[in-house]
């Protein structure tokens, strides 16, 4: 069983992605923030509940929708802040933006523009890692839509053949941009045969098993076979979290595929009410307690965006730093 | 009379985290649907005139109505559920199905499925499981053709009774109030939330109540298996507390997985009887899968019933109408 102060830990995490998340939304409509952004809010339990079972020299890779991957990992949200804004100060030194945040000081080897792009890093590490001697392991984040690119397809297939600590996670947010990974019915357009990402793995003879992942405990609980197997030597496993973005595909998608109630549905099982009801009801802590956690995150978030909005851009001097590796460019 | 038949096909059974801890098979939903389209096939050499088909959400059951609308004599007819990817699908097909006047259900799942569609449709509409879950203590190892088959002669009337057999159940009281049902057991864990669902580790049991039991089990029903053989027949059920000081109970939980079980003491519960379970903050799994989380205030009893599901016994029934008889 989890200790209190670890509970009340994931919790915080949890609160810190979503009030990061809204006030990125609110910031982007005003248009403070350039480039593209695509947000984490909803899927908070997948993100927290699998990464509270990582240890040091762990790692992950992440997606386009990274933000909630970083926060759970333990990245300063002022320099993810900063980089979002695009100034010097960022993680990347602001320029990489949302899609490109990467701190391999905690562990986390990138979010990624390309869809699907994460696999092969993940195998790339576990690789590494496997080498070494390490018990270490990496977990592999990505979309359902992601699930048909033909990069985590070999990579499932990698990891699978070379039995390396890979836990692929998929965040099954029930949209591949604006298409239903499930329907009902053939006569709607679906994004896969397969129909659960969970039988892909299967074909590459990796286990993998479907989790709610509107539950942190739930998801926290799979997680932790899956790290535990892959520690162990056991090879890949998958995870197949069935989850929800409250947001758009991207920041200003209109949204026309789905409906206002239907994202009202998912709201009733929101992961950090469930887990907040939990909390209470367990004696863990009170409401007043967890409304100071909530307090704590916003503050710190409105930190963050002062200190992004006071950090000077980088210089135009600093355009081919950090990009290329040949010192002749 | 239009004679009608049920089909409902689970698309998660088979795929909890038993896959990570265990040496449990994983079920594609390509099988379910080949599992599916035998037990129509069935139904329909059975004499089953229309199947009605669980609506669900992977499309599995479309699946089996598309390919086999044009290939048998039977009339296939979708189910809609409400298409919340949950046991309440299963739930409100069955009941559907019971509405409709179904004579026979046959369920592609485990034993959560099998206990889903009985606390949709009850105990009087004859049932049968093709194993496709994790433990499968109600299900049937048969060729789906086959368990179709005899679903279909159970239908149509071909078949005595004594080819049916009535399980218990198990009644959940919360503070006195019915709030669910089991077929197989209830168990009372000392784990404070659901979680991923599925009893990983027997360590965390407290308490017990079977109906049922056998050495042929995996599962929780093992443990009683191998502790006191208890039929579906059987008017009795067992309530079992765990702990040390007793008696040690080797028992297959999982699909490979031996465990040593402590058990503290043991007893026999009758028909009508409730047993309560001493109070403690606690998660209660029904079938094997936790499903209830209760507090030190509340009072959790579980009471012993016939009215449990009405099971087809697929060897008796096909061997009845064998030509020279079973």
């Amino acid at each position: 069983m989890l200790p209190p102060e670890k509970l009340l830990d994931m919790y915080y995490k949890m609160v810190l992605i979503r009030a990061f998340e809204d006030k990125v939304h609110e910031l982007f409509a005003q248009g403070k923030i350039p480039g593209f952004v695509h947000l984490y809010a909803g899927e908070e339990a997948v993100a927290v509940g699998v990464i509270s079972n990582l240890k040091k020299g762990d790692y992950i890779t992440s997606t386009h929708r990274g933000h909630g991957h970083c926060i759970a990992m333990g990245v300063d949200i002022k320099g993810m802040m900063a980089e979002l804004f695009g100034r010097k100060t960022g993680t990347c030194k602001g320029k990489g933006g949302s899609m490109h945040i990467a701190d391999f000081e905690v562990g986390m080897l990138g979010a990624n523009g390309i869809v699907g792009a994460g696999g092969p890093l993940a195998v790339g590490a576990a690789l590494a890692l496997k080498y070494k001697g390490t018990d270490n392991v990496v977990v592999c984040f990505a979309g359902d839509g992601a699930q048909n690119q033909g990069a985590i397809l070999e990579s499932l297939n990698l990891a699978a053949i070379w039995k390396l600590p890979v836990i692929f996670v998929v965040e099954d947010n029930q949209y591949a941009i604006s298409l239903r990974s499930l329907t009902p019915s053939k006569l709607q357009p679906r994004t896969s045969t397969a129909r659960s990402v969970a039988e892909r793995a299967v074909g590459f003879g990796i286990p993998s098993v479907t989790v709610d992942g509107q539950d942190v405990l739930a998801v926290y609980e799979a997680a932790k076979a899956a790290v535990e197997r892959a520690r162990r030597g056991e090879g890949p496993s998958l995870l197949d979290c069935k989850t929800y973005r409250y947001y758009g595909h991207f920041e200003g998608d209109p949204m026309v595929y789905r409906s206002v109630e239907e994202i009202e549905e998912w709201r009733k099982r929101d992961p950090i009410l469930l887990f907040k009801q939990r909390l209470i009801r367990d004696g863990i802590a009170t409401e007043e307690l967890l409304e100071d956690i909530r307090r704590r995150a916003v503050k710190e978030v409105e930190d963050a965006v002062e200190f992004a909005e006071r950090s000077p851009y980088p210089e135009p001097s600093e355009a081919y730093t950090d990009v290329f590796t040949d010192p002749y460019y | 009379m239009v004679i009608k038949a049920g089909l409902i096909i689970n698309p998660d059974a088979g795929k909890d985290i038993r896959r990570l801890v265990s040496s449990a098979s994983y079920l594609s939903n390509f099988t379910k649907v080949e599992l599916g389209k035998r037990v129509v096939m069935g139904l329909d050499a059975g004499g089953v005139d229309e199947v009605l088909i669980m609506h669900d959400n992977y499309g599995l059951g479309e699946d089996v109505f598309t390919t086999l609308s044009k290939r048998v004599s039977a009339s296939l007819k979708l189910v809609e559920t409400r298409g919340t990817g949950t046991a309440l699908d299963t739930i409100v097909a069955a009941k559907k199905m019971k509405e409709d006047g179904v004579k026979a259900i046959v369920v592609v799942g485990g034993d959560g499925t099998l206990r889903a569609v009985f606390k949709g449709c009850g105990g009087d509409v004859p049932m049968v499981c093709v194993a496709a879950g994790t433990n499968n203590v109600t299900g049937a190892f048969y060729d789906a053709t086959l368990v179709g088959y005899a679903a279909g002669l159970v239908a149509t009337g071909k078949v005595l009774n004594d080819c049916l057999i009535k399980a218990k159940s198990l009644e959940v009281l919360l503070n006195g109030k019915s709030v669910d049902t089991a077929v197989i057991d209830v168990a009372v864990l000392k784990t404070p939330y659901i979680g991923a669902r599925a009893i990983v580790d027997v360590d965390y049991l407290a308490y017990a109540v079977f109906s049922k039991g056998e050495p042929t089990d995996i599962g929780l029903a093992s443990i009683l298996g191998f502790l006191r053989p208890t039929s579906f027949e059987s008017d009795l059920g067992y309530l079992v507390e765990f702990g040390e000081g007793g008696l040690k109970v080797r028992s297959v939980v999982m699909p490979g997985e031996f465990r040593e079980v402590s058990i503290k003491s043991f007893r026999p519960v009758s028909i009508g009887e409730v047993v309560e379970i001493p109070q403690d903050r606690y998660t209660v799994a029904l079938d094997g899968e936790r499903e209830l989380e209760v507090t030190k205030d509340d009072v959790v009893g579980v009471k012993l019933l016939r009215n449990g599901p009405l099971l087809i016994n697929v060897c008796r029934v096909l061997r009845s109408v064998s030509v020279m008889g079973g």
